[in-house]
């Protein structure tokens, strides 16, 4: 896990014309592509929306392989819970097998529902592996978000990384003194123990590091609300509002494609 | 005739999958029975290299091999049993709600019965000085007693080999003294091998008598400690300095060689002598 978060990091501090765009450009358009996923109805505008996300991903030479092995994890959290709409959504039933009826409109829907979060969280993807996070504070900033949602947000992120490093060290000191997740000598109960306390030992640990952290914070003048950017603004450019317009473009082009307003639900 | 290597690195080398590489071309052998110390500054590769002893990692080129056998994936399990490890910051230790069940995690690892941790759980209590703390919760230790502890939960296992990663760090000139003693007496009393990965310059000479001095990933020096504390072109070129006695008689233009004192007792007598 710790790997995976290292390497969004190093994977957003690349240089191709997509991060170089401008962080609250490429915000604005996820908002407008994922408020547009979320309200359609149309399968093939979902599908549509995806092929133009991995198109814009292409531009920013994401490695294949990174950007599958996190689209794989829509499959766990939401193939679950796709998996069961057809059985628990009412309608015309195509199939049944003792007892146990899966109808169309809920296949429709698990199907939907499977889409919608892979383009979000392509859509997401997107934006975290191409812009460093400063810059997206910096953008959070310029949109008038609240300061205290943009410390929170930075406070998280930074404790993800310091979390996932102590209970790294923590591992490695259990298994230097022997411990073995599977045909563990003292047993399966043990095993499951043991989590429990590591566990448990690092939410105490991490509250007591958030706390120095903020200390050491508060005695270096933090005040909320101090500016995450020391670089001097940069006026957007070409390339920036090609990006807005294409994301608004491809938007009114999917509502309409199908029929007038359909899609987003205002006939 | 010289005692059989238990630890011997054959030009082992470690690179992180980052592309950082730690260490190469590492040939040491450390023999049974034997105190060494891997010395160098901050960031020379010490801990990276003390986690091949037992398989915590592996090298990316050469080979480790522990008792005349390869440390790889399949003996590594087998390796920790017989080498306990001491971390530097005992935190990453300490996990359990009191320090007798800490201690007894290793052992329990082992597959011991009952009656048979709990023995060992006290014995190794007891060289520690930390008699009375069974059920005590870790956190509300003290830097010294924490270590203690992390020593106590690794004596526990009864090994051949001892490990520590900073022995000294963070410790008061008490703590630094205790754990001093323990040491020195647990290889006495039991033959166990120590290696210790430090740069506390002045606590070396009491624990070792052979030291490698490590620099960016590259051996410089691998002999005895006078000799490396006695060469000042070497230390300067790991960033490093004498221990401070050393430094005052080597500044003083004084006892060259074989005499030249290490710690405060040798530099004592030394200048009691006359000089």
């Amino acid at each position: 896990m710790h790997e995976l978060f290292l390497e969004i990091q190093q994977v957003a501090s690349g240089n191709s014309p997509m991060h170089r765009l401008d962080a609250g450009t490429k915000l604005l358009s996820i908002l407008i592509l994922i408020l547009f996923a979320v309200f359609t109805k149309d399968l093939f505008s979902l599908v549509l929306l995806e092929i133009f996300l991995l198109m814009l991903m292409a531009a920013s030479h994401l490695p294949p392989r990174y950007v599958g092995k996190r689209l794989l994890f829509v499959l766990p959290f939401g193939g679950f819970l796709a998996l069961f709409q057809p059985f628990i959504r009412e309608g015309s039933i195509i199939w049944s097998f003792y007892g146990l009826s899966a109808t169309y409109e809920g296949t429709f829907f698990g199907a939907l529902l499977l889409l919608r979060m892979l383009v979000c969280i392509s859509a997401v993807l997107f934006l975290s592996s191409t812009t460093r996070q400063e810059d997206l504070y910096h953008a959070l900033e310029r949109f008038k978000v609240p300061p205290i949602f943009i410390s929170l947000l930075d406070m998280m992120l930074r404790h993800i990384g310091l979390c996932f490093e102590s209970l790294h060290r923590a591992l490695t000191a259990q298994k230097a003194r022997g411990f073995r997740w599977r045909k563990n000598r003292a047993g399966y109960r043990f095993v499951l123990k043991s989590a429990g306390n590591t566990l448990g030992t690092l939410f105490v640990r991490s509250m007591e590091r958030g706390e120095r952290i903020y200390e050491s914070m508060l005695a270096r003048g933090y005040k909320l609300g101090t500016s995450y950017s020391f670089e001097p603004r940069r006026r957007a450019n070409a390339g920036d509002a090609c990006l807005l317009l294409s994301s608004v473009f491809i938007v009114v082009f999917l509502a309409f494609q199908d029929r007038l307003w359909y899609g987003i639900g205002l006939v | 005739m010289a005692a059989p290597n238990i630890i011997e690195f054959q030009g082992a080398g470690f690179t992180y999958p980052s592309g950082r590489e730690a260490f190469s071309g590492i040939d040491l052998a450390i023999e049974k029975g034997g105190a060494f110390a891997l010395i160098g500054s901050n960031g020379a590769g010490k801990t990276t290299l003390l986690k091949h002893i037992n398989g915590l990692l592996y090298p990316s080129h050469g080979r480790v091999l522990f008792d005349g056998k390869e440390v790889n994936k399949k003996t590594a399990p087998g390796v920790r049993d017989r080498v306990g490890f001491v971390f530097q910051n005992p935190d990453d230790q300490l996990f359990l709600p009191t320090v007798a069940q800490d201690v007894a995690f290793g052992p329990m690892n082992h597959g011991l019965d009952r009656a048979e941790v709990e023995k060992r759980v006290k014995r190794a209590l007891e060289v520690v000085d930390m008699e009375g703390y069974e059920g005590v919760h870790p956190g509300k230790l003290s830097g010294g007693e924490k270590k203690r502890v992390c020593i106590a939960g690794v004596l526990a296992l009864e090994p051949e080999v001892l490990v520590f990663d900073e022995p000294t760090g963070g410790l008061d000139p008490r703590g630094t003294r205790d754990t001093i003693r323990f040491i020195n007496k647990l290889r006495e009393e039991r033959g166990i091998t120590v290696v210790i990965a430090s740069h506390d310059v002045n606590v070396i000479p009491l624990l070792v008598e052979r030291v490698a001095v490590l620099h960016k990933g590259r051996l410089l020096f691998d002999g005895s400690v006078r000799d490396a504390f006695g060469d000042r072109g070497l230390l300067s070129k790991a960033s490093m300095v004498p221990p401070d006695v050393t430094r005052l008689a080597l500044e003083m233009g004084c006892c060259p060689g074989k005499g030249l004192p290490l710690t405060m007792n040798e530099a004592l007598r030394y200048f009691q002598k006359g000089g």
